[in-house]
């Protein structure tokens, strides 16, 4: 039920309008923090994104400019051109340990030109041939006849590969080969860079199970197929990946990559992100997670919010007093005591004069009331007795 | 003649027993029926539209029947 009083409607109003206002700050500020928040992922984001193309960069020049001098060495494309597996494998591997020792290069390949397009030799792995080559990298090869790069989703895991078509002398196509290396590499790098911690995580509808723990196996490192629902972990450059839990819609998630949300642990508030990778399918098949240390920012904008919330609080409670008092005293005490004179008045105290307060609003009344009474004593004492 | 008078007496005699303020109170009441009652004498004569305003001003001013 609305109040009668104009005193309570007034404190109601003015309250509410202080309440509003105070609450539209607070909206802003909170809005003005989940913004700073975000700008920070964003930028995160960025420096990660760009450091870790760098990094590809650097490594794809590294890998075109290893490949190049490669096949123009005689004792490699000699036994290549004579199909001679065994003395081309003999040849590479003591070459393939040396680069991946120093370079991190694990795979090299050969494979016959079309439209055979059958892998001749896996260096890293001498046992498997014979199957054909169908991968969109190579396909851009045979079609370019210069070099390819891109990234393959690999039982394994991502690899960076280059393809480069094959000559001899004659200027006759002997096939292909390749080279690649295994992604995880680069995401010490682009921590080193930009202090970010960052982990590589991959679907595991894309690998395959067995190989994968095998390929754990080998390399002597943990299988935590298990770890996650529908991703696994692929390398991170922190001990505890617990921050590259993922478990969200890789398709949702925008090609320069979004922000994932905070993280409170150990005392620590990070900022978490995620810039999905693409295979040579143009498949999300995987995605680089990061995370960004903004406890200190986070602890100074939260105490700001904080402070902000109880200056505007206080503001509204004293602001509300104030004015509340200020309307008592100008308005409604003086409009009290104008009843109580006036109506002694009526009553028969002549002495009873009505008070001019202040030259205001209710000044002009309290002067309007004033005069009507002496107009009316006036009047009376005009009048003949009796009457 | 004279009811008009009579109850005005009968209002001050309440209120000087209740230790009220005169001139508020009959103010109040002046207000309500429309009439000063300062103006009321033993000469005025009666008039029941401002008898029934002065009764009814008395039970709400004072809650008391006159």
């Amino acid at each position: 039920m609305w109040p009668r009083l104009i005193r309570t409607k007034v404190v109601i109003c003015i309250g509410a309008t202080l309440i509003l206002g105070g609450g539209g700050i607070i909206a802003l500020s909170y809005r003005e923090y989940v913004n700073q928040i975000d700008r920070i992922g964003h930028k995160s984001l960025d420096e990660a994104r760009e450091a870790f193309a760098s990094a590809e960069a650097d490594d794809v020049k590294m890998l075109k400019a290893t490949l190049e001098t490669l096949m123009s060495n005689d004792a490699i494309t000699t036994p290549f051109a004579r199909r001679d597996r065994a003395a081309l494998a003999a040849v590479t591997a003591p070459m393939l340990a040396q680069m991946k020792a120093h370079y991190g290069i694990t795979n090299w390949m050969f494979v016959e030109p079309e439209p055979s397009n059958k892998v001749f030799l896996r260096v890293h792995k001498p046992g498997e041939f014979g199957d054909t080559m169908d991968r969109p990298l190579h396909e851009e090869a045979i079609r370019t006849k210069t070099f390819a790069v891109g990234k393959e989703l690999g039982k394994a895991g991502f690899i960076l590969r280059v393809v480069l078509p094959v000559y001899d002398a004659q200027k006759k196509l002997l096939g292909y080969a390749n080279l690649g290396e295994e992604i995880g590499g680069f995401i010490g790098r682009v921590q080193r860079q930009t202090g970010h911690q960052l982990a590589i995580v991959m679907r595991k509808q894309a690998l395959d199970h067995n190989l994968w723990s095998a390929t754990c196996k080998t390399l002597k490192i943990e299988d935590e197929w298990d770890r996650w629902p529908s991703f696994v972990l692929m390398g991170s450059t922190k001990k505890d990946a617990s921050f590259a839990a993922f478990d969200g819609d890789l398709d949702a998630v925008p090609e320069t990559g979004g922000v994932l949300g905070l993280r409170f642990a150990n005392g620590r508030t990070t900022l978490r992100a995620i810039v999905p990778l693409l295979d040579d399918h143009k498949v999300r098949n995987g995605g680089i997670v990061l995370e960004t240390d903004i406890t200190d920012v986070y602890r100074h904008a939260r105490t700001t919010a904080i402070m902000t919330i109880g200056v505007i609080f206080l503001l509204i409670i004293v602001m509300s007093l104030a004015m509340a008092f200020m309307m008592d005293r100008l308005v409604f005490r003086r409009i009290d005591r104008v009843i109580d004179k006036t109506t002694r008045f009526v009553g028969g105290d002549a002495a009873s004069v009505i008070a001019v307060e202040g030259d205001d609003e209710v000044g002009k009344v309290e002067t309007l009331l004033d005069q009507l009474r002496q107009l009316f004593v006036h009047t009376t004492l005009r009048l003949p007795q009796g009457e | 003649m004279g009811q008009l008078h009579d109850m005005c007496q009968k209002i001050d005699a309440h209120i000087k027993t209740k230790k009220l303020d005169t001139f508020k109170v009959r103010g109040q009441l002046s207000l309500i029926c429309g009439f000063m009652l300062g103006f009321v004498n033993a000469k005025t004569p009666d008039d029941p539209a401002q008898i029934a305003a002065l009764k009814k001003a008395g039970k709400a001013v004072l809650q008391q029947d006159f």
